[in-house]
């Protein structure tokens, strides 16, 4: 076996363990604020008048397949088995579930609202990933299409989401290793 | 771009540095123009607060 002289990259921030525990734990710390941040932004999304517009016309024709899943959801059945979704896909997730979900305030889904209270509830882990993006694509393009005010706050931030919601799936998963592959 | 703009780009470059997740706050800067004032401040605060703490904690 060939030995190599294993030096950190000179980019690299050589740092001891605990340092990067600490900082580990510093940046998951704001991202759950981050996600706070944007469960407030969804808040003021689902009030708009196109989003439920929008939805309204579009759930009606997949009410079936939607409940469903949200159902399913709420038991675990439908969860992403061992995966975890990265930063980025909590935010989608919650986007997803919220501008789909959150938009119906009469709809009787036992269990907890991604919005009020912006808990990020383990039985919705990778719902919103996997089974939202078709849902809820067509929403925001039927409400982004139909705003008044194309350059308005609102409506940039539609388009913002409906562009990153299309992104591929790959971005929103953590990568897995092997067993093998694992340093022990 | 606006120099609020600039900041919050620069704030994000640099968290990015110190081990950040790049597609999360690359979704961030996209979107941050278009936050009411309040969410802006807020996430500007965030992410002062975050780099704070990491350079810190060199």
């Amino acid at each position: 076996m060939i030995e190599t002289n294993l030096q950190p990259a000179e980019n690299e921030r050589v740092s001891n363990p605990e340092t990067r525990i600490e900082n580990k734990e510093i940046i998951e710390n704001a991202q759950n604020d981050r996600l706070k941040i944007i469960g407030n932004v969804l808040k003021r999304i689902v009030k708009n008048e196109q989003i439920q517009r929008a939805a309204s016309s579009l759930f009606n024709a997949t009410i079936g397949s939607y409940l469903t899943l949200s159902l399913e959801a709420y038991r675990g059945k439908t969860t992403v088995g061992n995966q975890k979704l990265t930063p980025l896909g909590r935010i989608m997730d919650l986007v997803i579930v919220g501008t789909g979900v959150g938009t119906y305030a009469s709809l009787a889904i036992a269990g907890p609202n991604p919005i009020s209270g912006v808990t990020y509830a383990a039985s919705w882990v990778g719902w919103g990933v996997m089974y939202g993006p078709d849902l809820v694509l067509p929403i925001l393009e039927k409400a982004i299409k139909n705003t008044q005010e194309p350059n308005s706050k609102m409506s940039k931030t539609l388009s913002v989401m409906h562009n990153w919601i299309h992104k591929s799936k790959s971005l929103w998963f953590k990568t897995q290793k092997r067993p093998e592959e694992s340093n022990e | 771009m606006n120099n609020t703009d600039a900041e919050i780009d620069q704030l994000i470059n640099e968290l990015i540095e110190h081990g950040e997740d790049k597609n999360e706050l690359t979704f961030w800067s996209e979107l941050y123009p278009n936050l009411e004032i309040e969410e802006q401040f807020a996430l500007k605060t965030n992410l002062q607060n975050e780099l704070e703490l990491l350079q810190k904690n060199k």
